[in-house]
């Protein structure tokens, strides 16, 4: 529907930075997520979107219209908050068609979009209870009627399903996918559950400490993370300190031996030359990590360590080995067999294909 | 509702009972025994008595104007000090609160001052050559108004500020989003929102005005007599018990009728503002 530029945008409140040039390109349609740890400024961004603050610095457009300070009645955009944020005093008919009343949609169109969007959000016949007389799963759902009856170009949300249960946000989550699709509208979707973000977005943008770390697809982000902080925080990872050996061109990359710190070596490609000798962070996610068996083949391909386990986590399908290697460093890995736990306080061999090796920067 | 601790309100309760419930009751049936002094005898003489209808009149036309008054001055203050931070608001209520200190009778008293004709607010409008005589500012309707509107305006503002601070900004805001002004979203969501606090504001000056007899004495002329200073009158000046006694009834009465409709009407809004 329309496309969405933040361009270097700065958000400061006395000597606090809450927003630092933060510049994104939302495309038409396209489903955006911000995720970040709290107090990372993905509410403030929103914000500046939607026109309740403005900006310190820079701009944002819509479709190349500068709107940075057109005031938020104007600005033609949706919002869904956590706490719901419907009006007490209106029943939920009078909600979802107060923004046609303020654009003067006439009684007749304006009952036909309501009754519309009440049936896309699955409210039918509801039109006429209280607010307070919902669920809050309801709620949400009104709000979101609300938010989109009247075709706004872009629709924000702001945790909206933060205040929900785990089995209703996970239902929550496909009928909002699916309602963006259906409609194609420009969605920026703030959220700091990490499955969430993954699961509903074309891209995800990872705020830390009023800055972008990382922005990406799902799939872009879980596996080539840039950062400690961004393989830390999307998923889990194990990091271990390594150091480059020598590196040899490996079609058009590079391939370096590297010493792990636990003395194991391990071939890895990288889309750089590193000079003998630099400190790098070695980064393997938990469910790379195999419990290996005495016979587990010595293999190129793979990197084996030793390490002592203290204790097993039960979670169901799999169960987490926490473990600590010679040098120290902590170590954790998934396990689907289920009778680990009698690996407790014992010294095991673990192992992980080389290629799941992500390179960082200390 | 039972509660081990309902025997707290005991002592309150009896305090009421000796000194409050008990002698209104007493008042009650004072008047129909015999006649001993002249004036009123009944309800019904006192509500036919023109002097007695014009009294009532001016009182409750003075309670109007001054509960108007308070809700015109108490309304955007109440609503500034509502969106203020709480730590603010909390100062400035205080000094929203000030003046209750100060006993009614030395404000009542501060306003002859600056009202008479040799008062501050004269001697400025002759002195800056704006009037040639004093301007009649004392003894009428306006003066009982102003001395009244000043007493009452703190409880007026306390009221709302109750009501509006628990009105979140966030609901105002989510209202522009969606397409309203700043003035339209005011008005379709914080004034209906706030509407239990005004009426509540409303009741309480009203009722709180229907009993003044002080400054109206004071600051108000002959004309200005509300029925407050007429049961003093009687009272004092008179010692005419009777009629004195069926005037309060009487008020009482009207105070009861009007905090029987209040409640109907306030029922029905709490309905729709609870967790605004
Ligand atoms: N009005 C304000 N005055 C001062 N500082 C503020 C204000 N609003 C936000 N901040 C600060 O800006 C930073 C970013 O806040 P923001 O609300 O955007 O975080 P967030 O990413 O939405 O966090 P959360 O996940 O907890 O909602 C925080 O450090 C916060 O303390
Ligand atoms: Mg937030």
């Amino acid at each position: 529907m329309a496309k969405l530029s933040l361009t270097n945008i700065w958000k400061t409140y006395g000597g606090a930075q809450a927003v630092r040039g933060v510049s994104l390109e939302v495309e038409s349609g396209e489903f955006v997520s911000f995720l970040g740890p709290s107090g990372s400024g993905k509410t403030t961004t929103l914000s500046m979107v939607a026109g309740f603050i403005s900006p310190t610095g820079g701009n944002i457009r819509i479709d190349g219209r500068d709107i940075t300070n057109v005031p938020p009645h104007q600005r033609n955009i949706g919002m869904v908050f956590q706490d719901y944020s419907l009006f007490p005093h209106m029943n939920v008919a009078q909600n979802v068609a107060f923004p046609l009343a303020m654009r003067s949609v006439d009684k007749a169109d304006s009952a036909r979009r309501v009754s519309d969007v009440m049936e896309i959000v699955g409210l039918h016949g509801m039109g006429q209870r209280l607010p307070i007389e919902l669920s809050g799963g309801q709620q949400q759902r009104v709000a979101i009627a609300r938010a989109i009856v009247y075709q706004p170009q872009i629709l924000l949300m702001d945790e909206p399903l933060g205040a929900l249960d785990r089995l209703l946000r996970e239902r929550l989550q496909l009928e909002i996918k699916q309602i963006q699709k259906r409609l194609g509208i420009t969605t920026l979707y703030v959220t700091h559950d990490q499955g969430e973000a993954l699961t509903m977005s074309d891209r995800v943008c990872v705020f830390n400490d009023g800055e972008i770390a990382q922005v990406g697809s799902p799939v872009s982000l879980y596996e080539r993370p840039e950062s400690r902080f961004i393989a830390g925080f999307v998923g889990e990872s194990n990091f271990l300190s390594a150091t480059v050996e020598d590196c040899v061109r490996c079609g058009d990359g590079w391939q370096c031996l590297l010493v792990l710190e636990c003395s194991a070596k391990a071939k890895v490609l990288a889309s750089q030359p590193f000079s003998a000798g630099t400190q790098l962070t070695a980064s393997i996610r938990p469910e790379h990590i195999r419990l290996c068996s005495v016979d587990c083949a010595e293999d190129a391909n793979t990197v084996f360590v030793t390490a002592k386990v203290n204790d097993v986590v039960y979670r169901g399908e799999t169960s987490t080995l926490r473990g600590q290697l010679e040098s120290g460093a902590e170590i954790s890995a998934r396990a689907t067999v289920t009778d680990v736990a009698r690996f407790t306080g014992e010294t095991v061999r673990l192992r992980w294909p080389t290629d799941k090796i992500v390179l960082l920067n200390k | 509702m039972k509660q081990k601790t309902a025997w707290l309100i005991f002592p309150c309760l009896a305090y009421l009972l000796v000194m409050y419930v008990l002698p209104t009751a007493i008042m009650f049936m004072a008047p129909f025994e015999a006649g001993i002094a002249p004036g009123l005898t009944s309800f019904g003489q006192a509500l036919q008595e023109p002097s007695y209808q014009r009294v009532m009149g001016t009182t409750f036309e003075i309670s109007l104007v001054v509960t108007i008054g308070c809700i015109l001055l108490g309304y955007p203050t109440a609503y500034y000090l509502s969106r203020m931070e709480t730590q603010r608001a909390r100062i400035y209520l205080m000094l929203v609160t000030f003046p209750l200190w100060t006993s009614l009778l030395v404000r009542t008293y501060a306003w002859i001052a600056l009202l008479q004709d040799a008062g501050i607010i004269n001697s400025f409008l002759m002195q800056s050559g704006l009037t040639e005589q004093p301007v009649k500012l004392l003894y009428n309707q306006v003066s009982v108004a102003i001395g009244m509107v000043q007493i009452l305006l703190p409880y007026a503002i306390i009221t709302m500020y109750a009501v509006m601070v628990g009105i979140r900004s966030r609901l105002v805001q989510t209202a522009q989003i969606l397409g309203a002004s700043p003035s339209r979203a005011f008005l379709h969501i914080f004034v209906p929102l706030s509407l239990p606090g005004l009426s509540a504001a409303a009741l309480l000056v009203f009722i709180m005005g229907l009993g003044f007899f002080v400054t109206p004495a004071l600051l108000g002329g002959r004309r200005e007599t509300m029925i407050g200073t007429l049961i003093q009158q009687q009272v004092v000046l008179m010692g005419d018990w009777n009629s004195a006694a069926i005037l309060s009834a009487l008020l009482l009465v009207a105070t009861i009728v009007l905090l029987g409709v209040y409640s109907r009407f306030a029922k029905l809004s709490n309905l729709v503002s609870v967790r605004g």
